[in-house]
């Protein structure tokens, strides 16, 4: 039985822990309803999808309404603490904290859910026509994630970043411009082993069509593996912007994203603590719930699991 | 913290170049505190690597301040700022024409590799500058054959040729040296300015050695072995990036003789609150030379609020000021075009009021300097203390007036076309520039209900890019050289000086400008002020600035360091620093 | 275990490694070197000036030209050309003064993250579910979950300022690096800050790998035979659940390695992260360039050692 291992994407936040995934029998409905019991039987990544659903409905309310406009400068005497004015204090320049803490959640939202969706969008088809057809297309691919494999992603996103400039589409484009491969790496070589399975040669001989068989058949059998591993990129591209805001080529103002209110405030640190605390804790319990909703997942999904 | 005998080995060993170390004597209490120390090492932090150090060319004030120490100029002022003689022996005036000075060298000058200083340098020096054509190039102006030099094309090697064998091109026909210690120079027209000029720290004017240069025309100056001046201090180790050692020259013919005998330069810690923290820990005696004086106000406002640090900070207001500048002009030179320009006439004009009348500087300096390490630039341009200030809320370019500035912007850009997509630039490395450009953003949304990105670059690339007029809309500043109005409207508007070459940030350069300047040049105070006073005024009727704040250097000195800090213009020179034993 | 089979395995490696490093420093080169608003672009310079410094830098010449002067000065003579933005910097010495820098302090950050690591992760694993063990993992978590400039900044704060403030002035973490090798005090805290978040994950897969190892028949066998419970999970599961440790030890070391461009900006080391970050701030294309080679180059290196490693901790693997 192949096992593909998926390696936790390098980069400058901590790769994500492995993620191994057998590959499985055909697709049985048990195997989803399995999964889904053993989910929910999982205390902490139900409390992190629960922590996630209620981050969702605050970058939603922030559009609508936040205590004080996100970019509204000097509500309040700059650098104060937090006060029955304002719940989480005030930054350098005297603005809400706890506003710009809301607004916030909206980029990294956008930052980490667009770019595993654009990753999967653009690593899965690759990595399906790549495993299947190999031939020259194959060898292409192998060789561009062999390259890139050994090159730091921040590295290559700084250098495209610097020829695009910093902005909130370029900074997604930026990262799924190095994190695609994984995807694709990950793709391919399930659907290499796949693709010699006996029911795909069933397929295959009763006339089936490339694309039935790749839609219907393989992707849907390597769903386990792709979806953890896409839950494991939005943290890793959260973490990403953070340092990439530190970096100076993040989102650039008045969005905040909780990277550069925390980069911001490094400076006060020592007169203004929460002016770096509140973003980092935001960050933190953000990236902690996606990886554990991420071990999660891959537990759940594990068909090795007896229970 | 050496123990005492150590400290006395020390002394013994080191012998002639310390000859001034007094060693606590004995044990008993003495005078500590006003003794000298044995280990006279300065070590202080420098923002980054040099741009470059040849006076030649040399325009950044954080590279003056370290070159100032290694060069010396014919005339140079003193701590009051007073001009004195330095290489001269003394500061000559001009004959009745108004156009004939000459200069008698001291006879005991040594380079730091023992080349003895004669009227030849001068000539080399001020020759090789004027065709070399950097920034302060205008120093010379004045002399006699200039607009021959300063048309010069050649460069580096070549140039050097040239210079050898005083071809025509690049020699001032009014600058000769009868003999070896006395030069005479010839003006074309009186300039009342050139002995300021001459004066300046570490730029045009000041002198090197033809030995060293000639080794490496372009870059001399990042070598300590051909690093030549007559200063009281040469660079003794250049580690890229890193560090950069110098050391007391040994018997200098000059005076205060150097009491430090050996300076520090750290260029690897470039960030403020970083090198505050190793400050504190006695990484550095001071920090606030090269770069550094903007400390953050958040560090200012913690040390302030403790009881024994607060001493060691020194608040200095210095003569510098802050403002944004507009791109006033596009052509084939300068790219970035924009809604400002002055050829798009009063709808412009308009645009660039609005801009400048939607921003709240008082609330500015209250929100981003606390009120303590900037001051409202309400005066104009010129700072308080210097002739041509024009006294406190008299720009009226420095009027917050969200009103009219909206009635201004429907006039000008009714349907919001124009003020689409504008871009504000600075530089993050003064760690007040990001927060201002938030700031401005912030306020002409507010106000104008303009969105305007703002757009970090590095301060090198910023620097040559604003030249370049890459920029619409830019963070400017200006540090006084010496107090003198033209040292302001010469170097930044104008073409007498400035554009398109220097700082001219915006472009801004007008017939009647250039006129008007030339003649008050011309003038020797106080008639020329009246025309000072009109160029002011025309920068204020054509909108060219948008004032901000006057600054205020932050330096951080440890208490046994004396000597250390600055006056309003520049920093005090090494060989006046002493460390006492601590 | 150093067969010759081994060796013929490194030399292969190696030739590999050489490829792979003039292939990705080709691609950064011929992708930025001539890309519009470099340094120069900006430099304000008079008469024949600019000419003079394009012709210096080669710049005036085609591409390919340029491209193919450029690797015969990196494969023949190591010369990785000048900076743009310090005039008469060489770049190799630069390269190769801040590759030690950066690689002592990469390298105490991987042992320090292996080694930690791995140590918190078998203690955690053998006192399951006890406090011990929850604390472990809840440090861990934390350690992966905050961007590393907060622990580097937090660290800072703890360790320059206020254990200098609370022992006056006798320990405390000096800021800064001294000469070309640095001395142990100023590596430490820095190292610490670069490899903690790459340590706990290190904990975590050592605990989930051990627990694994642990339910194992073979250990029960062991156990059966009497043997000590130290040197069963020492010899046997230890040396199991290092597999997966290794297997991640290839991207522990890019971690480590773009981890080092922050922690070097907050620690002020000059090393190769901080010059890249550095370089393109400043648009010094040719530093960029050269800094890329020098990545390109350890990370090869780095993942010859990692499979070296697999060598000797799985003796069923063969070259």
């Amino acid at each position: 039985m192949a096992t593909s291992v998926s390696y936790p994407t390098p980069g400058p936040g901590p790769a994500p822990v492995v993620a191994t995934a057998g590959i499985q029998a055909p697709v049985q409905a048990s195997l989803w309803s399995d999964a889904w019991r053993r989910l929910r039987r999982n205390r902490l990544a139900l409390v992190s999808a629960v922590y996630l659903v209620l981050l969702v409905a605050v970058a939603l309310i922030a559009l609508v309404h936040t205590p004080y406009s996100y970019r509204d400068v000097g509500v309040a005497r700059p650098y104060s603490g937090p006060s029955g004015a304002n719940w989480f204090g005030a930054d350098i320049l005297g603005r809400d904290v706890l506003s710009r803490l809301m607004v916030g959640a909206q980029i990294s939202l956008i930052v980490g859910v667009g770019t595993q969706v654009l990753v999967l969008a653009v690593g899965v088809p690759i990595g399906l026509l790549s495993g299947y057809y190999r031939g020259l297309f194959d060898t292409v691919v192998a060789f561009i994630i062999n390259v890139f494999y050994g090159i730091p992603d921040l590295l290559v996103a700084m250098i495209l970043l610097l020829l695009l400039g910093p902005s909130l589409n370029n900074i997604i484009i930026a990262i799924v411009a190095t994190r695609w491969m994984d995807m694709a790496r990950l793709v391919r070589g399930q659907t290499l082993a796949l693709r010699e399975r006996e029911f795909i040669e069933a397929a295959r001989s009763s006339g089936a069509k490339p694309a039935k068989i790749l839609f219907g058949h393989i992707l849907p059998n390597s769903l386990g593996p792709i979806i953890v591993q896409a839950t494991f990129g939005v943290p890793a591209a959260i973490l990403f912007e953070a340092f990439l805001s530190f970096l100076g080529i993040g989102v650039q103002p008045p969005t905040p994203s909780w990277g550069s209110m925390a980069a911001d405030g490094l400076a006060a640190i020592r007169i203004a603590p929460h002016m770096v605390i509140f973003p980092s804790i935001a960050l933190s319990l953000t990236l902690m719930a996606f990886n554990f909703l991420g071990d999660g997942l891959r537990d759940a999904l594990d068909p090795r699991q007896k229970r | 913290m050496t123990p005492v005998s150590l400290r006395i080995l020390k002394a013994l060993a080191v012998g002639g170049v310390a000859s001034l170390v007094l060693v606590a004597c004995g044990g008993g209490g003495g005078n500590n505190s006003t003794s000298l120390a044995s280990n006279q090492t300065l070590s202080f932090p420098i923002l980054s690597d040099f741009g470059t150090l040849d006076p030649a060319i040399a325009d950044a004030e954080t590279d003056t301040e370290i070159s100032q120490n290694m060069f010396d100029g014919l005339v140079k002022f003193d701590e009051n700022l007073n001009i004195v003689a330095d290489l001269a022996t003394a500061v000559p005036s001009p004959d009745s024409s108004g156009l004939n000075y000459t200069f008698t060298l001291r006879h005991d000058v040594k380079f730091s590799n023992g080349d003895l200083f004669t009227s030849k340098d001068v000539l080399y020096s001020w020759n090789r500058a004027a065709a070399m054509q950097g920034a302060y190039a205008t120093n010379l102006s004045a002399i006699d054959g200039y607009s021959t030099v300063s048309s010069n094309t050649a460069s580096g090697a070549a140039l050097e040729a040239l210079l050898e064998k005083n071809d025509p091109s690049v020699t001032l026909k009014g600058l000769t040296a009868p003999d070896p210690y006395t030069v005479k120079v010839k003006l074309a027209t009186p300039a009342g300015w050139m002995m300021t000029a001459l004066a300046l720290g570490g730029t045009t004017g000041w002198i090197v050695d033809q030995n060293a240069v000639k080794q490496d025309f372009d870059n001399w100056w990042t070598n300590p072995a051909t690093a030549i001046g007559t200063g009281p201090y040469k660079m003794t180790a250049r580690v890229p990036k890193q560090s950069v050692d110098f050391a007391a020259v040994d018997n200098w013919w000059g005076s205060p003789k150097p009491t430090v005998t050996k300076v520090h330069l750290d260029v690897s810690v470039n960030d403020a609150s970083t090198a505050i923290t190793k400050y504190e820990q006695g990484g550095y005696d001071a920090v606030g030379y090269g770069g550094y004086s903007n400390l953050p106000v958040a560090d200012v406002l913690r040390i302030q609020g403790t009881s024994n640090e607060k001493a060691q900070l020194t608040l200095q207001p210095k003569v510098r000021t802050y403002w944004v500048s507009f791109n006033m002009v596009h052509d084939a030179k300068r790219q970035a075009g924009g809604p400002f320009l002055l050829s798009d006439g009063q709808a412009a004009h308009d645009l660039r009021l609005a801009f400048a009348l939607a921003v709240d500087k008082t609330k500015l300096v209250s929100v981003v300097c606390q009120d303590i390490v900037c001051t409202p630039a309400t005066g104009g341009l010129i700072p308080p203390t210097l002739i041509g200030y024009m006294g406190a809320n008299q720009d009226p370019l420095a009027k917050f007036d969200a009103t009219k500035a909206k009635q201004l912007l429907q006039s000008a850009d009714p349907s919001g076309a124009k003020t689409k997509g504008l871009t504000y630039t600075y530089d993050p490395e003064n760690a007040l520039n990001k927060p201002t450009a938030e700031f401005l953003q912030s306020q002409w949304h507010d106000n104008l209900g303009v969105d305007v990105s703002i757009a970090p670059v590095s301060h090198s690339q910023f620097i040559k890019g604003r030249l370049k007029g890459s920029y619409v809309l830019s963070r400017d500043g200006w540090q006084a050289d010496y107090n003198h109005p033209q040292d302001w409207f010469d170097n930044l508007w104008g073409n007498v000086v400035g554009c398109p070459d220097s700082s001219c940030t915006t472009g801004y350069d007008t017939k009647a400008y250039d006129t008007l300047l030339a003649k008050a040049d011309a003038e020797a105070m106080p008639a020329a002020l009246a025309d000072y006073k009109s160029l002011n005024q025309m920068l204020i009727d054509d909108v060219v600035y948008i004032p901000l704040y006057y600054s205020v250097g932050s330096f951080l000195t440890k208490p046994y360091v004396k000597g250390f800090g600055t006056n309003a213009f520049f920093d005090h020179y090494w060989n006046e620093i002493q460390i006492l034993s601590h | 275990m150093l067969t010759r089979g081994t060796l013929i395995y490194i030399g292969q490696r190696l030739v590999i490694i050489v490829f792979t490093v003039l292939v990705v420093s080709s691609i950064v080169f011929l992708g930025i070197h001539r890309l519009p608003g470099d340094a120069l672009f900006n430099e304000h310079l008079h008469g024949t000036q600019y000419a003079l410094i394009l012709h210096h830098y080669g710049l005036d010449r085609p591409l390919w030209d340029q491209y193919t002067s450029f690797l015969s000065g990196l494969i023949l003579h190591g010369n990785l050309g000048e900076s743009l933005v310090n005039r008469g910097v060489p770049i190799t010495p630069l390269v190769l003064r801040e590759f030690t820098v950066s690689a002592e302090v990469g390298l105490f950050a991987l042992v320090f993250t292996i080694g930690l690591g791995m140590t918190l992760g078998v203690v955690a694993a053998i006192r399951q579910n006890t406090w011990v063990d929850y604390v472990l993992t809840t440090t861990s978590v934390i350690g992966y979950s905050m961007p590393s400039f907060v622990i580097a900044t937090f660290l800072l704060l703890v360790f320059a300022v206020w254990l200098d403030n609370l022992t006056q002035g006798t320990f405390y973490f000096q800021i800064g690096w001294t000469g070309r090798f640095g001395t142990i005090g100023e590596i430490w805290l820095p190292a610490f800050a670069l490899g903690f978040p790459y340590a706990s994950i290190v904990a975590r897969l050592t605990r989930a790998s051990m627990l694994e190892v642990i339910r194992q028949d073979y250990i029960r066998t062991a156990r059966a035979k009497g043997l000590r419970e130290t040197v069963i999970m020492v010899r046997h599961a230890l040396r199991n659940a290092l597999i997966p440790v290794i297997t991640i030890l290839g991207p522990l070391v890019i971690g480590i390695i773009t981890g080092g461009v922050i922690i070097e900006n907050i620690f002020g080391i000059p090393g190769l992260g901080k010059e890249f970050a550095t370089s393109i701030l400043n648009r010094d294309y040719n530093i960029v360039i050269g800094v890329f080679t020098a990545y390109a180059a350890m990370i090869g290196v780095a993942n010859l050692g990692v499979d070296l490693a697999y060598v000797v901790i799985d003796p069923r693997i063969r070259y």
